[in-house]
């Protein structure tokens, strides 16, 4: 009876963390962005053996952090431009209106502004960092995300 | 998967995912709200169905908005991967997006007239209070979203790789199985009857020595376990198989141990809780708290443990406690080979005069990659007794007959 009590429970668990693990909403592309880059800045120094190269590319990686923090405020920064932009202003009641008040419409289709630079910089980024590397170098950080 | 599926849970728990997730599923359940309001709160069935029809715009924009930033994150990341990429990759990325929200936003006005249009001011304004209430509505405020918007600084998630350079803790969903000495998590253990670390062991003694512990002159032990960065500087860990193999085979006590992390500017403070399962001398705790000094190539560790073995509550007996002062200097001598030397202070049984000990050992390590996976092959050879300055008869003594010898590897990867 225990043992049938203690497979029930291992596996009621196995399929409660697999949901967890299927289910979960896709990340942002800055959450995204930082991952891939945090993976390689903590092993460059184990792929490349210059110093003066794995320096730059480390802190390429982690400028890459920064830029996906300026993505996330430039994204809200987008929105609520948007919201204030004055054929969206709606008054008195309308103002609280989700459709309205051009609310979901900015949340939607938001105008690209800053993060367009944003990306921008950070395919600069990437490049710069391809420059560094040797094609082996390169492969073998890609293999860590 | 099930390490994937752990870390997954307990960012799911922590709201981790919910605040590193895209905006799409609370704009789904927004939506979803407008849809169920509008039906219950549109009383006419004609000016209800084009509600509904306008409603379908934005949940078609929403499926497009969806579309555009998988597509979108996918271009990136094969750019990413692509050695030979150049600007205008990325450039193909950006160029889609701008003409395809310019569409969505004019479907997306189209669709706000018809809605307009088709509801009451009055039915609106229900609609609209039933869909506030709700959390996600917080969502909708995007200037108080902006103005509230400050980065959390959190630690690195990806893998530690210059010995020298790592913390005292995992990153958060990093995991290690742990099969080597030399690691953070059995730094210290050293309780009054055993010295626990991961690997595979041999510890020599004399005769007198065993007869005095009461321990085999000669043993092997084989440790292996697994620790996990549960949160940005939390780590919990077991050795869950330490096996005696010889002179007899013998199930050891399990390590469980958790440590908090505190980070400063280069320096870290750990407190550590770890306690063993019991064992021929009962229960082993041994609180402790370490400093680390981690650098690019130069890394110092230092800590103060209390180890204790108390009896359980069938077999009582005195508690025996000790105390230990480890230290470790680490040095790289290039990013992937490293050598250490370890020594510090211990008393194992601090009811027994004279039992003051200076252990000395040397390590070394070279940590290799493999894929997305780090591997340590790391080996140990101490005398752990090596001095005892003020022992209860006669002058200051060395043991160069006490010695022990471990050998491992760890793997670490990252679980999400």
């Amino acid at each position: 009876m225990l043992f049938w009590r203690a497979l029930v429970g291992r596996v009621g668990l196995g399929v409660g963390l697999g949901v967890a693990a299927c289910s979960h909403p896709p990340p942002r592309l800055s959450v995204e962005l930082s991952a891939r880059a945090t993976a390689k800045a903590g092993v460059v120094s184990l792929v490349v053996a210059d110093p003066v190269r794995a320096e730059r590319l480390h802190a390429i990686y982690l400028e890459v952090v920064t830029l996906a923090h300026e993505l996330d405020r430039s994204r809200l920064a987008a929105r609520a431009q948007c919201r204030a932009q004055p054929e969206r202003r709606a008054k008195g009641a309308a103002a609280n209106d989700p459709i309205v008040s051009g609310a979901l419409e900015c949340l939607l289709a938001p105008p690209s502004g800053e993060s367009r630079a944003l990306v921008d910089r950070y395919a600069l980024l990437m490049l710069e960092a391809r420059a560094l590397l040797t094609q082996r170098e390169f492969e073998k950080l890609a293999r860590m995300r | 998967m099930l390490w994937v599926a752990l870390a997954t849970a307990i960012m799911l728990l922590s709201g981790e995912l919910t605040r590193e997730a895209d905006d799409g599923t609370t704009l789904a359940r927004l939506l979803e709200a407008l849809r169920k309001s509008t039906i219950q709160d549109v009383t006419d069935a004609q000016r209800r169905a084009a509600a509904l029809r306008a409603l379908e715009g934005f949940e078609l924009g929403l499926s497009a908005y969806r579309r555009q930033i998988a597509t979108f994150k996918a271009c990136i990341a094969a750019a990413d991967g692509k050695y030979n990429a150049t600007k205008a990759d990325y450039d193909a990325c950006q160029a889609p997006v701008e003409a395809e929200r310019a569409n969505l936003r004019q479907s997306l006005v189209a669709a706000q007239s018809a809605y307009e249009a088709s509801v009451t001011e009055a039915e609106r304004a229900h609609v609209a209070q039933t869909v506030l209430a709700m959390s996600e509505a917080k969502l909708l405020d995007a200037a108080q979203a902006s103005a509230a918007y400050h980065p959390v600084a959190s630690r690195a998630r990806g893998l530690e790789g210059v010995v020298s350079e790592r913390h005292m803790t995992l990153p958060r969903n990093v995991v290690a199985i742990m099969y080597g000495p030399l690691s953070s998590s059995t730094f210290g253990q050293r309780f009054p009857s055993r010295i626990v670390d991961g690997g595979t062991s041999y510890a020599h003694q004399d005769q007198a020595r065993a007869d005095a512990t009461g321990s085999p002159p000669d043993l092997w032990n084989m440790r292996g376990g697994v620790r996990v960065g549960m949160f940005d500087d939390f780590e919990a860990g077991a050795l869950f198989m330490p096996l005696q193999l010889g002179p007899k085979f013998k199930f050891d006590p399990v390590s469980i141990f958790f440590t908090q992390q505190f980070r400063f500017h280069g320096v870290d403070l750990a407190v550590r809780a770890s306690f063993q399962t019991p064992g021929d001398t009962g229960w082993g705790i041994a609180p402790g708290t370490f400093l680390a000094f981690p650098g690019k190539r130069l890394a110092l560790r230092t800590g103060v443990v209390l180890p204790m073995e108390v009896g359980t509550l069938r077999k009582k007996m005195s508690p025996v406690v000790g105390l230990n002062v480890p230290v470790r200097v680490t040095w790289n001598v290039v990013p992937s080979f490293f050598l250490s030397a370890d020594s510090g202070v211990a008393y194992d049984r601090l009811a027994t005069k004279g039992g003051l000990e200076v252990p000395l050992g040397f390590g070394t390590g070279y940590s290799l990659l493999a894929g997305s996976k780090l591997i340590d092959i790391t080996a140990l050879f101490s005398w752990d007794h090596w001095l005892s300055p003020a022992p209860q008869h006669g002058s200051a003594q060395l043991d160069w007959q006490a010695y022990r010898i471990a050998f491992g590897a760890s793997l670490y990867f990252q679980a999400l």
